[in-house]
């Protein structure tokens, strides 16, 4: 089957300066995120996969080329048409979970859906559905400093999820999380892209990694490589770790 | 120190723009405290320095009604050790002069017989013109109060009338006359050469009448000899003595009002510019609370990290006082020369003691700033480095935020129940309470202090409407009579009572003085201006503070500085010595004058009539009309028809004579202070959101992230602000009206205004009040760009 390419992007580039010296983060970059995979970007520290993320999702804006969601060029929205892609078509998941601190988690989650300007009735029934299936009920009326850090990111993905999103974009989601913590919300992850859900995920964790249909390998802000999994015979996740092993062996 | 050092410079270099806010307050800050105590000083030094090298007088006598021999006073006076008696000097009086083709209104005119200089006292300082021992035949000297506001010259002719002859002399000096050279005074010394004297005013029917200057080495014991020149005299002095409070009056009490206001608004600034410096410090270490974790956690101490915060802020005074100082030099000069320009000698430069109070004021400061760095900068020091990297605070501050951000009250105000900016907006309020306090408190200072000063502006700009409470007529005529002879009141009072424009007349008598004996415990007598009133007070607008205007014989009302010298309140009984007769008189009322500082007394004609029962009361006449439009008109008509005799005036041109000074001289002052106030709240507050919105740039990140517009997020932060300075500035117009005038009667009481007589248009004070919520407002708004300039990527994890 034909896959469907949901993000185009084309001559992508990202340059930072400082004073008088530039820095390339992202280099001249090509690429198809399609729908309903689990698209995995891994690279080495500062080779820019997070800058990437960024740049695909709306949420920093490109030095050069073009991003297309849906066939809609993104990059030359403005203010209001970007604010209402960031609301409705896309999640977002930090690696440092970044709910408002001041908010309980049930304010958080259902933010976005007032922003979007959906029903009440109907936002804090979608919250508590999403909160019931991330297991995080209980803790609805706490603010995000009385709960666990996997209680927090949990919450960070129904945040992202609440408006139900084409496209959720993960930054190392399990990076700030302990061992058990970071298994939940991977499972939590994987479950929702066996229901189609379209996800981009950065991480430079191989188990992690495993859990993708495609990894796309970032090295000085170019794409290094891009290994699909389906092409190998690898169907348990040793295979498939050992597939990502050889494969980021290889690039380094 | 090398760590030290680094931290600090690092804090100047990256922190750029917070830097130069805080340096702009603090010398914004230097420059109002460092004018209003300049203006303070210098308006008393100003004065006593020119009245100590004219040799000033402090109390002159005038002998107008031959009740004392002026020469047998004067021999007495120059004879007593400790005493300077100026020469004895002859003067008849006019009331009209006119200068370029006008009459200038609203003058009372002493033409002098000028004898050769030196006077002993009240030596006239030449301003301009040549120097000499009297004026030349055909010229006159006149005073910078008279020169300065009519902007005349050397050369300028001026042209008089004796009601009989009209005669024109040239100014051939300007010379500063302390005694009559006050800001609104309309009492002016011309004086002339001994021959034009004799010449031009020989056609008056009037005798000579005389002035002369005491000065005392020591003022406090002029009651001592006062007491010996009575017992000398057998009597009271029952001639008119001006005494030295009233001479310096009118050139102090402007300046008291701007010195007040200076004082005020210098104390207030210095009070939030200290308030703000603690707190920018506060939430420089509150935002780098992590970073100090860190540096202890590396082993920096935390005298080291109060020595960094100490020299950054050091350094930012110290580049702010000293412009600050030297700026303040110019605005004190530009107020102080606005309201004393009488004084001002065209060659001297500026008077102000710059020097040494700049440097008093500057160490101040400094010394300020320094002890709020150290006492705020101390907080670093339980600073845990554990707590820090973790919460970004203290535990104790980290679980007391969780609380106030947990509690049911704040919870009520959650998406479910409010739309989501509203939520936004209060919670972002509530998270900043001290940004928030902060921000409220300066909407209410500069609400209150922009209308107070609209009010003040405003009450003497339309003073016609409460010319009673300042102790003067609400006639629609003055008519003053500067020829006697050629008078008749009997045949101008018939023709104006025919007239049916016309609704009342009274008449006040001459110029008297009522001399109240010692009694109890008060020392010398004390001698007052007397109004005679020919006529109804009520009818005539002159209002009272309490009780009521004399009517009968036996009635009087007394000024309120009077009163309390005399210690007399309604129903007592007091006795007062006029022309020489001894009366015992009711207090009937008590009343406040900006004239003589109420130091003056109310009676009825019919007081006089007791011992001179011929007595005709025709030194001015008031006119009430029908219908005050018919005042210019009917004030023409009387000037045509009775030119050799009066000069009829309506109220609008005497009080644009008397009050457009007032305005021009309280104008600038206020208007300078009005906008640095505007200024200065305008920085702390854009100084304040902007750090608000640094701290909170993640949450606003989030915001973004989700689909906020950034508009929709500034709006939030705006609209909470606005609504913060709105309820500021309504408890700001509360002030405004209700507590600062209660603080300016207090010190203008000894001015004789007790109840100061504003009029409230609220048409003018909610705009006034307004700007203090737009200024909040628009420095919110400014100071949120950066939402609208910055990635959601930037702002949540940069």
């Amino acid at each position: 089957m034909l896959k469907k390419a949901i993000i185009h992007a084309t001559n992508l580039c990202k340059t930072y300066s400082t004073g008088s010296e530039q820095f390339h983060a992202i280099r001249n970059i090509d690429l198809d995120i399609y729908d309903g995979d689990f698209t995995v970007i891994m690279g080495n520290s500062g080779s820019g996969k997070s800058t990437l993320l960024y740049l695909l999702s709306g949420l920093d804006s490109i030095t050069a080329g073009e991003v297309y969601f849906q066939d809609q060029r993104i990059d030359t929205y403005n203010e209001k048409e970007i604010a209402d892609f960031r609301a409705k078509k896309i999640g977002y998941i930090y690696q440092s979970i970044n709910l408002v601190p001041d908010l309980t988690l049930i304010e958080n989650i259902s933010l976005p859906s007032y922003i979007a300007g959906h029903p009440k009735k109907e936002v804090k029934k979608k919250a508590l559905s999403l909160m019931n299936a991330m297991s995080i009920e209980e803790q609805q009326n706490r603010l995000p400093s009385q709960t666990s850090g996997g209680q927090q990111q949990r919450a960070a993905i129904a945040r992202a999820l609440i408006n139900s999103p084409d496209i959720l974009f993960a930054d190392e989601p399990t990076g700030s999380l302990n061992y058990d913590q970071g298994v939940a919300v991977l499972d939590i992850l994987t479950e929702m892209n066996r229901k189609r859900q379209s996800i981009v995920m950065v991480t430079h964790d191989i188990k992690a990694a495993c859990r993708a249909d495609r990894l796309i390998y970032i090295r000085d802000g170019k794409i290094g490589g891009v290994l699909e999994f389906e092409k190998y015979d690898a169907t348990t996740i040793q295979d498939r770790e050992n597939v990502i092993f050889s494969y980021v062996s290889g690039k380094e | 120190m090398n760590a030290v050092w680094t931290l600090c410079v690092a804090n100047l270099r990256e922190k750029k723009i917070q830097n130069g806010l805080t340096a702009l307050l603090i010398l914004l800050a230097t420059l109002l405290l460092a004018t209003s105590v300049n203006v303070i000083l210098t308006t008393g030094n100003l004065f006593t320095a020119i009245h100590e090298k004219t040799n000033g007088s402090h109390q002159i006598l005038k002998f107008t009604n031959k009740l004392h021999d002026p020469r047998m006073v004067n021999d007495w006076w120059s004879k007593q050790d400790g005493v300077a008696t100026s020469k004895l000097l002859p003067f008849k009086n006019l009331t009209t002069v006119m200068y370029e083709g006008q009459e200038i209104p609203n003058l009372y005119l002493y033409m002098m017989n000028t004898p050769e200089l030196p006077f002993g006292v009240d030596e006239p300082t030449f301003v301009k013109g040549d120097v000499r021992s009297n004026p030349a035949t055909g010229t006159i000297w006149i005073s910078t109060a008279l020169a300065y506001a009519h902007g005349m010259s050397l050369g300028d002719h001026l042209g008089f009338t004796t009601g009989l002859e009209k005669f024109e002399l040239e100014v051939s000096a300007i010379v500063i006359d302390v005694p009559y050279g006050a800001p609104f005074s309309n009492g002016i010394r011309i004086w002339m050469n001994t021959e034009d004297y004799q010449e031009k005013l020989s056609s008056m029917q009037v005798s000579d009448m005389y002035m002369m200057g005491l000065r005392f080495n020591d003022y406090s014991q002029n009651a001592y000899h006062w007491d010996r020149f009575e017992n000398f005299l057998g009597t009271p002095f029952l001639e008119s003595k001006d005494e030295f409070e009233t001479i310096s009056a009118f050139y102090l009490i402007i300046n008291k009002v701007i010195a007040f206001a200076m004082s005020f608004l210098g104390v207030v600034m210095m009070s939030i510019a200290l308030i703000t410096i603690g707190f920018t410090i506060s939430d420089a270490i509150l935002s780098n609370y992590k970073t100090i974790g860190v540096l202890k956690s590396l082993g920096l101490s935390a005298n080291k990290i109060i020595l960094t915060y100490v020299s950054h802020y050091s350094f930012l005074a110290i580049i702010s006082i000293i412009p600050g100082l030297l700026l303040s030099h110019f605005s004190s000069k530009l107020i102080v020369e606005s309201s004393l320009s009488n004084l001002e000698m065209e060659s001297t430069t500026s008077s102000i003691h710059g020097g040494m109070i700049s440097l008093v004021v500057g160490v101040f400061v400094f010394l300020l700033v320094f002890l709020c760095v150290l006492i705020y900068s101390n907080k670093t020091r339980s600073i845990e480095p554990a707590q820090a990297i973790r919460y970004g605070m203290s535990e104790v501050e980290n679980s007391k935020m969780t609380k106030r951000l947990g509690s049911s009250g704040v919870n009520k105000f959650g998406f479910a129940s409010y739309p989501v900016a509203f939520v936004i907006g209060l919670r972002n309020l509530l998270k900043n309470r001290k940004g928030s306090l902060l921000i409220m408190v300066l909407a209410t200072v500069t609400s209150a202090v922009l209308v107070f000063g609209f009010v003040l502006l405003n009450s003497i700009v339309s003073i016609e409407k409460t010319m009673p409470l300042w102790g003067y007529d609400s006639s629609d005529i003055s008519v003053v009579v500067f020829n006697k002879a050629a008078f008749s009141r009997g045949d101008f009072e018939k023709e104006m009572l025919v007239d049916e424009r016309v609704e009342t007349i009274g008449w006040m008598g001459d110029e008297l003085s009522g001399i109240f004996p010692s009694e109890g415990q008060t020392t010398g007598s004390k001698s007052v201006s007397l109004d005679i009133m020919d006529g109804n007070y009520d009818e005539l607008g002159f209002a009272t503070l309490k009780g009521n205007n004399p009517k009968n014989k036996n009635e009087i009302a007394l000024g309120i500085n009077v009163a309390k010298h005399l210690n007399k309140d309604i129903g007592d009984v007091t006795e007062v010595y006029i022309d020489g007769n001894k009366h015992t008189l009711t207090v009937t009322g008590i009343y406040q004058t900006i004239r003589e500082m109420s130091n003056s007394a109310r009676i009825t004609v019919d007081v006089v009539k007791v011992y001179k029962p011929d007595y005709y009361a025709t030194f001015l006449g008031y006119i009430m009309l029908k219908n005050t439009a018919d005042s210019d008109d009917i004030a023409a008509e009387l000037n045509a028809k009775y030119k050799n005799s009066v000069n009829a005036l309506a109220k609008q041109t005497l009080i644009d004579s008397v009050f457009k000074e007032a305005v021009s001289i309280l104008i600038v002052p206020m208007s300078i202070m009005g906008l640095m106030f505007v200024l200065v709240t305008f920085i702390i507050i854009y100084s304040t959101c902007r750090m608000n919105i640094r701290k909170e740039s993640k949450t606003y990140g989030i915001y973004k992230s989700v689909g906020m517009t950034s508009i929709k997020i500034r709006q939030c932060v705006t609209s909470g602000v606005v609504v913060l300075s709105t309820i500021g500035a309504l408890l700001g117009i509360v002030v405004g009206t209700s507590i600062l005038p209660i603080v300016m009667e207090s010190v203008l009481s000894s001015y004789g205004i007790v109840e100061l007589p504003l009029l409230f248009n609220w048409g003018g004070i909610l705009p006034m009040a307004c700007i203090s919520i737009v200024s909040a407002g628009f420095g919110s708004w400014l100071s949120s760009r950066i939402i609208a300039k910055t990635s959601p990527r930037i702002l949540v994890v940069e």
